[in-house]
């Protein structure tokens, strides 16, 4: 059967034949997230659509079955855009939850692409990303108060000004990395 | 000695390209629209990236593959070790070696992940993979590749390829023993008979005292019913000089290593080593000699555990129909009178049974072992005419085994233990009866 596929579908099949247990796990978070993220926004108050939904569903097989491709930066603007438009209570705690399930899409799918489909990954590793990704869960959740506080608080501003501080901050950043530096300890070999 | 890295930069990965352009991208429109819920969703995308471009590795780190051993016999393992000279910034590595014949790796995903422990300890992060090998022979092991990464998987160093590493693999001789004698023994010490009286263990005759004898000697009933002294007298015990002929020319049937069917050549090999170890174990002297390979082709005569190593070594390194000219007129080179030459082949090349016959005529004891796998049939569903053409060569072949029996030389088959003990015993006593050789 496989000899009449293309050489790179075929590649994939091989690839996904050799799906290790904790390899099928990663990529099913991969594969459920966006369509966990459907759902909370649904009982956020957004409508179901299916086109929106096909479309969603298929990309996310496609960014589990190929992790270290940009399908899932397709299927993170395709949900961005779903969230913006149909979700209208801006304070919902269900951001909350879609932003946690965001983190979980992102972090399951980095994982998988650092080693081949047939790696096992050392408790060692499992644990330390299970440590930040609950670390940065937190930072979220305390993102997520920050933003409900503020908008109880009506703040009064301008979009642009706003947009172009964040450019700012952009640029900074990108100075800061280019910069040069001290020299590390470790000689350069 | 450790690669150079500087040509392999880390890169962004796809994870942290998805992290930068989602996150900026949510908070802007969330800025644009005010919408603090969009906020919240680019916020793990934001902490993320940030996260991954503070902790961006600056220097490529170094690999150093080893493996040790690098001399195992079959059905040993060795360790495949890649250590990886940890940077600042890098998190985890992982090592896939490539799939080599004849060799089972463990885990049988041939790959490997190491995370970098809290505090980088100024000693490399072992990448190890356990390589058992299943048969005979000079091979490699990898090549390899290996990928680092930092945090959050946002920065990749490699693919980088480590060159692979040399493995030799003696071969392990099959269970052998005779007990049949040799028939020329010509050395000075050893456990054969030969055929001049002197000191040794097996009995030879009683006959009248000379000056010289020893006491012990004394046969005391034969002297007192004789009226005069009367000694027993042995046969010396001497060494003999065993060439092996190994037939590299062809290797046929399918090999499977040590766990599976073996090959002709598997067959000729492990016997080699079986017969170079069992007379060497007795202090014979082993000489070696390889048809059809390049390499080491000869191993001249000597004794010992040393030479036994020599031997293995020189199995080890032959590579099937690599020389395939050899002159049968350089089969006497540096064989002398008395040897026991024998001749480990398949006999489908004409070649090894011309260098058989050429030393049966200049009167040395030859002995073939056919070492052909049963069962061999030659079909191929690509070829529809190999299996004829198999069996008119088997035909071929054996109108030519009944020529070279009739010059002399006896054929028999491998069969491990006592697999010589009848041709040796007829052999032995032939060479007591006087026949015509060209000189």
């Amino acid at each position: 059967m496989n000899a009449s596929l293309p050489p790179a579908l075929r590649a994939l099949v091989t690839d996904l034949g050799a799906l290790t247990r904790q390899q099928a796990l990663l990529r099913l978070v991969v594969a459920l997230a966006p369509v966990l993220f459907l759902t909370v926004a649904h009982a956020a108050g957004a409508s179901w659509s299916g086109p929106v939904t096909t479309c969603v569903v298929v990309l996310a097989l496609a960014s589990a079955a190929e992790p270290d491709s940009h399908a899932a930066l397709v299927v993170l603007a395709v949900l961005g855009w779903f969230w913006a438009a149909r979700v209208s209570d801006p304070t919902s705690w269900w951001a909350l939850a879609a932003a946690w399930v965001v983190l979980a899409g992102h972090g399951a799918g980095a994982l998988a692409a650092t080693v081949p489909s047939s790696g096992q990954l050392p408790r060692a590793v499992v644990r330390q990303w299970t440590t930040r990704a609950t670390l940065v869960g937190l930072l979220t959740a305390g993102v997520w108060a920050l933003a409900r506080a503020g908008a109880a608080m009506h703040p009064q501003g301008r979009a642009t000004l706003t947009v172009l501080a964040l450019l700012g901050l952009a640029g900074v950043g990108l100075w800061w990395r280019g910069a040069p530096r001290r020299p590390s300890a470790a000689p350069d070999r | 000695m450790p690669t150079p890295p500087p040509h392999v930069p880390w890169r962004p990965t796809s994870a942290h390209v998805r992290a930068c352009v989602g996150g900026a991208a949510l908070a802007l429109v969330a800025t644009w629209l005010r919408r603090p819920d969009l906020l919240v969703l680019a916020a793990p995308l934001l902490v993320v990236a940030l996260w991954s471009a503070l902790s961006r590795p600056g220097a490529a780190p170094q690999v150093e593959a080893r493996l040790a051993p690098r001399l195992v016999r079959e059905g040993e393992a060795v360790r495949w070790t890649a250590a990886v000279q940890p940077v600042p910034g890098l998190e985890q590595a992982t090592a896939k070696l490539a799939a080599g014949d004849f060799q089972q790796v463990d885990p049988p995903t041939r790959t490997v992940t190491v995370a970098v422990p809290g505090t980088q300890p100024p000693e490399p992060l072992p990448l190890s993979l356990a390589v058992r090998s299943t048969r005979w022979g000079r091979r490699t092991v990898g090549p390899a590749v290996v990928v680092a990464h930092s945090a959050w998987g946002a920065f990749r160093w490699g693919a980088h390829e480590v060159e692979p590493v040399g493995l030799s693999t003696l071969p392990v001789p099959t269970r052998f023993d005779t007990t049949a004698p040799m028939p020329h023994p010509n050395g000075l010490v050893g456990l054969n008979r030969s055929g001049r009286p002197g000191d040794g263990s097996e009995f030879a005759s009683i006959r009248p005292f000379q000056l010289g004898d020893r006491l012990r000697r004394i046969h005391w009933p034969v002297s007192l019913r004789t009226g005069s002294l009367h000694v027993t007298s042995s046969w010396a015990d001497q060494d003999s000089h065993v060439l092996l002929i190994v037939d590299a020319l062809n290797d046929l049937g399918p090999s499977e290593g040590l766990d599976g069917a073996a090959s002709s050549l598997d067959t000729t090999v492990r016997a080699a080593g079986a017969m170079a170890e069992h007379y060497l174990h007795r202090g014979d002297r082993v000489s070696l000699r390889v048809l059809g390979s390049t390499g080491t082709t000869r191993v001249p005569a000597a004794t010992g555990k040393h030479h036994l190593r020599r031997v293995l070594d020189a199995l080890a390194s032959i590579e099937v129909a690599s020389r395939l000219e050899d002159d049968p007129r350089h089969a006497l080179t540096g064989v002398s009178a008395g040897t026991v030459v024998v001749l480990l082949s398949p006999l489908v090349s004409p070649v090894a049974l011309s260098h058989a016959v050429t030393l049966a005529r200049r009167g040395l004891t030859v002995i073939v072992i056919d070492t052909l796998p049963e069962g061999l049939t030659g079909d191929d569903p690509q070829e529809p005419f190999a299996g004829i053409a198999w069996r008119v060569r088997l035909l071929e072949r054996r109108r030519e085994l009944e020529r070279v029996q009739a010059v002399g030389v006896p054929v028999v088959a491998w069969q491990g233990p006592g697999s010589l003990d009848q041709v040796l015993r007829d052999v032995t006593r032939r060479a007591a009866a006087p026949r015509m050789a060209q000189r």
